[in-house]
């Protein structure tokens, strides 16, 4: 498991660093944002300055999304490669267990996504302080959900890419149901937005934060219930898949 | 020449076949926009050729950076090498490329602006212009980095032009937040910026005439330039 761990920091040392310095590269840029408004050229305009203020939301979610989005395809990545450089044959010459193989996997992903969280709530904590304000449950929450769910997704992927062999087609899979929500939740939002419009002109930002706030009762369980039962049906699946197989 | 450039056409095959229509589909919002919709305004169509021209520009830079790649990854330095006049010849094809590439581009870009400034019986030839000026910063940038490229490989050539490019992108940021930008916000000044991209006439400004003309000396220096560094950025990447 150990050695597992280590071949795969190696493998993704770049591809972290990478990962790490977008992330600082984006939310350098919200700091600066963050700070002129305080002291800059946002602070001049009071009419700009409240519209940022109101959507400050987004400074605190942007960056850490993006951190975590980079790091799905990690994990994945590197079954991928040792499918196609043969080292599967390695795997499968040992007298051990194979589901060590998915375990070690889950663990570095689990290890990786454990650090992106340290660093997104550091990144939250400068944030909220440049702001006079303070690390609320409700924006510890929301970090949260946003961190479960791509680590939900980077699982899924790696999961998917044992039991199917391939990177690739494992891509193709995910991006199905993906592309399904991104629809249905467009669809919902669409329908909120007129209602409020409506109602009292909001924008659409407006209404992503009030239905943020109004499902974080139910969301964090569902999310929590739902990537367990994915995952865990994911392993046994995957597993499965990896005893089965020959060696090519 | 014309095998290397043969050469280069069939390795980008598939992604010319992409990257065409996007190109096409993007230069062409314009005469879109004035064909469909009779009430478009004529600056409207010029703000639109001039904004499609720049992410036009953008999908061109990222394609010119892959010129090398494919070269390197067939370690095709030591043989070329071996060919009488072979680095000329292989740096040469890649400058001459990237020029025919830019020219024909933007070209484009130009031809669809006057289509729909046509249509609408608009008078483009400022705006023109400056998507013609497109062609030049374009090649002046391709002068400067090529060389990068070809002296370190195109993976830690581009890592540099990545670099810089947002180092650039940072300091303007840092200045737009923190710097004196009386000129842009002020409600004269401001209107006027706008207003001087509409109205750009070639009239008042003679000494755009020179610009090509400088570029094209220095594109001259980069291939010189490159020639020399071939054989030495060959070594890093032929391991």
């Amino acid at each position: 498991m150990k050695g597992m761990l280590l071949k795969d920091s190696i493998l993704l040392k770049k591809n972290m660093i990478l990962s790490a310095a977008v992330f600082l590269f984006i939310g350098l840029l919200f700091v600066l944002v963050r700070i002129s408004m305080e002291h800059g050229n946002l602070a001049k305009d009071e009419e700009i300055r409240q519209s940022l203020l109101s959507n400050q939301f987004l400074f605190y979610y942007i960056s850490p999304l993006v951190l975590f989005l980079m790091g799905v395809d990690h994990v994945a990545g590197t079954i991928g490669l040792d499918m196609t450089s043969g080292w599967m044959r390695f795997l499968f010459s040992e007298t051990g267990d194979r589901s060590r193989y998915v375990r070690g996997k889950i663990c570095f992903t689990v290890l990786e996504y454990g650090g992106m969280l340290l660093i997104a709530f550091g990144y939250l904590w400068l944030m909220t302080a440049l702001s006079g304000e303070s690390i609320t449950w409700s924006r510890a929450g929301n970090l949260s959900i946003i961190w479960l769910l791509c680590l939900s997704a980077a699982l899924l992927q790696s999961l998917l890419t044992v039991g199917v062999e391939n990177k690739e087609k494992a891509q193709i899979i995910m991006m199905i149901p993906i592309i399904l929500l991104y629809f249905v939740f467009s669809g919902v939002m669409i329908n909120k937005l007129e209602e409020m419009y409506l109602n009292d002109g909001s924008t659409p930002l407006d209404v992503l934060r009030e239905e943020l706030m109004a499902a974080q009762s139910w969301l964090i369980p569902a999310a929590v219930i739902g990537s367990a039962v994915i995952l865990t049906g994911g392993y046994f699946l995957s597993v499965e898949f990896l005893k089965r197989r020959e060696i090519k | 020449m014309t095998g290397l450039l043969l050469k280069d056409l069939i390795i980008r095959k598939k992604m010319l076949l992409f990257i065409v229509p996007c190109l096409l589909v993007l230069s062409g919002w314009s005469v879109l926009a004035a064909r469909l919709d009779p009430e478009t305004e004529g600056w409207q169509v010029k703000m639109l050729s001039l904004f499609s021209s720049l992410i036009v520009f953008f999908m061109l830079e990222m394609m010119e950076g892959s010129l090398f790649s494919s070269d390197e990854m067939k370690k095709w330095q030591s043989w070329i090498a071996c060919v009488p006049e072979g680095v000329k010849l292989q740096v040469g094809s890649k400058y001459l490329m990237s020029f025919l590439m830019t020219v024909t581009v933007f070209s484009v870009c130009d031809l669809f602006g006057a289509l729909s400034g046509a249509i609408l019986q608009e008078d483009m030839t400022g705006i023109l212009t400056l998507i013609s000026l497109l062609i030049w910063i374009q090649l002046f940038i391709r002068s400067v980095e090529t060389p990068f490229l070809v002296a370190f490989g195109s993976k830690n050539g581009n890592s540099v032009r990545i670099l810089l490019v947002l180092a650039v992108f940072l300091g303007a940021v840092v200045y737009g937040l923190f710097g004196d930008i009386s000129f842009f916000t002020s409600e004269e000044n401001g209107k006027n910026l706008v207003f001087w991209f509409r109205d750009f006439k070639l009239e008042a400004n003679e000494y755009l005439l020179f610009i090509p003309a400088a570029v094209l000396v220095l594109y001259y220096v980069s291939y010189r330039i490159s020639c020399r560094l071939y054989l030495k950025g060959g070594k890093q990447y032929d391991q």
